[in-house]
């Protein structure tokens, strides 16, 4: 069977700065990681769409082994989508809380051996606060 | 349930006879297999039989960042010939932390089918430590390791659980109000037990200041919340309740098996990172099938690598409501007289965490208790015992209800 790998598919869109996720329209979810069927209703019917950017540091620490990725603070943040994702976030630890609205960027990175872009997430100054 | 009841005493009973432990430390001077020897002829010993008795052999790998030197993938081979004796059965089983605990499974399963009468399980783990990295000859390792943590992850440099650890940790604190020093009292009351055991990795009692004042690792876990990089072996001895019986020897019954893993890696995408949904299946699994009750469990072993985690677990597992445990530890209600002891041998923080060998060495903890043998940490008349291991960052978990015979 002709199978096309969705996390390469994903990685794809990441190194041209876009995050896009396979959407379920029966079910109203997106798909995290990519996936070739919808894990609610098993559809293979899915749309690729951008997200919005958007979403909530759900937790956060440092990384402690600053090997083959620079250090930093790494987190899960959770997309107005629905889904949490691994991340880095930009940002002192101090001064990051959990709950905290973010927006997605991107960052050009050696991993190890390989050069790369991968997402990260920027803290938003909330408006009025 | 007296139906159950009949089908785990009448099938599900299958005999430890034996049990050896080498002391855990950071690091021994010897390989995995001449560790793997000591524990296995301290098992053998107890149950009063010899190497040829056996006549299965299952064990894991030895471990993850280890030298090519110690690595054996045929080990189960070669030990068969050492000990020149014909065996039924032989398996190294892999899944993370739970390896050992599966490869006593696949053991006790292939007694119940009658295929294997004496098995022999056990798990000897090495690990290159920083003082020996030598980059031409380990480099792959880090590759190795950061593979762990999946296409998407990796990509971040992801090398050792812990992240995910301290982030579940964070995440738990926040929801359930647990303070930075109420965590601190988890590493206090492990090193308290294993202060009292001889084989334990780190034996001086420390204060919940010392815990404070250590070096944070990654935040909010400081470097007395997480278990130690450790070396050691454990081995069990197997065998039916008829041998066991005829053999006469102090045993322990397996009576209650459960197991679980959740459609997630570290962290849920979809779920909640405070809950572990795998363990409380695998425990109400086990005593299902033992036909137990979690008011019935005298001692028990959980694998908490880390002291947030140690608490969720204890939470999850059934001993105590959510967001109550770490009360129950600051009021010494898991200590050897509270009314539950947990990781009497000191758990993963302070008796040390080989992860393939932790869950043998949990249940060599159950035998000494459930058989009088665990001197000055004796739980008063414990019966009966539980045993629980876990993989990734709690997203697959057993449980193992062990009983006196
Ligand atoms: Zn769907």
């Amino acid at each position: 069977m002709e199978f096309e790998d969705p996390i390469k598919k994903f990685l794809g869109y990441i190194s041209s700065r876009k995050f896009m996720l396979p959407y379920c329209g029966k079910c109203d979810k997106y798909i995290y990681p990519p996936r070739n069927f919808c894990p609610f209703c098993g559809s293979r019917n899915l749309e690729w769409r951008e997200i919005s950017g958007r979403g909530k540091l759900y937790a956060f620490t440092t990384n402690p082994d600053p090997i083959l990725f620079p250090p930093g603070v790494l987190g899960i943040v959770e997309l107005d989508e629905g889904v949490k994702v691994l991340s880095r976030i930009d940002g002192k630890y101090e001064d990051l809380k959990i709950g905290m609205p973010v927006r997605l960027d991107f960052m050009e990175v050696t991993v190890g051996r390989e050069k790369m872009v991968v997402h990260k997430f920027v803290p938003v100054k909330e408006e009025g606060g | 349930m007296h139906e159950n009841r009949y089908w785990v005493v009448g099938i599900l009973r299958v005999a430890i006879i034996g049990a050896g432990m080498t002391p855990i430390r950071r690091k021994w001077d010897r390989g995995s297999r001449e560790l793997a020897l000591m524990a296995i002829f301290e098992a053998l010993d107890m149950a009063g039989i010899g190497p040829r008795d056996i006549n299965g052999i299952f064990t894991v790998p030895q471990g993850y960042i280890i030298d090519p030197e110690d690595v054996d993938w045929l080990a189960t081979q070669h030990l068969g010939e050492y000990f020149f004796t014909d065996t039924k059965a032989q398996a190294m089983v892999e899944i993370g932390g739970v390896s050992s605990l599966v490869a006593l499974k696949y053991a006790a399963f292939e007694i119940l089918m009658g295929r294997c009468n004496i098995a022999l399980v056990y798990a000897a783990e090495k690990q290159v430590v920083r003082e020996e990295w030598n980059p031409q000859r380990h480099m792959y390792l880090l590759y190795l390791v950061n593979g762990f943590y999946g296409p998407l992850d990796k990509r971040y440099g992801i090398m050792k659980p812990i992240v995910y650890y301290a982030m579940i940790t964070q995440r738990y604190m926040y929801e359930y109000g647990v303070s930075r020093e109420d965590l601190a009292y988890v590493p206090v009351v492990l090193r308290k037990h294993a202060s009292m055991n001889e084989k334990a990795q780190f034996r001086d009692p420390i204060t919940v200041e010392d815990v404070l004042k250590s070096k944070v690792v990654c935040p909010p876990l400081h470097i007395l919340d997480c278990c130690p990089t450790s070396e050691g072996a454990a081995a069990l001895i197997l065998a039916s309740e008829k041998v066991a019986k005829d053999l006469g020897v102090d045993r322990v019954y397996i009576t209650g098996i459960g197991e679980h893993h959740d459609p997630t890696s570290f962290f849920p995408v979809y779920g909640s990172a405070t809950e572990f949904p795998c363990a409380r299946k695998a425990m109400e699994e086990a005593l299902q099938k033992s036909g137990r009750k979690i008011k019935d469990i005298d001692v028990a072993e959980v694998y908490g690598p880390f002291s947030g985690t140690e608490v969720m677990l204890y939470e999850e597992l059934g001993f105590f409501r959510k967001g109550e445990a770490i009360q129950a530890i600051k009021e010494d209600r898991t200590t050897i007289d509270g009314e539950i002891p947990i990781n009497t041998s000191g758990g993963r923080l302070s008796l040390g965490h080989p992860p393939h060998v932790t869950p043998l060495a949990e249940v060599y903890e159950i035998f000494l208790q459930l058989t009088g043998r665990a001197g000055q940490r004796q739980v008063k008349d414990a019966e009966v015992g539980a045993v629980h291991a876990e993989h990734g960052a709690v997203n697959g978990s057993m449980v193992m209800i062990l009983e006196k015979g």
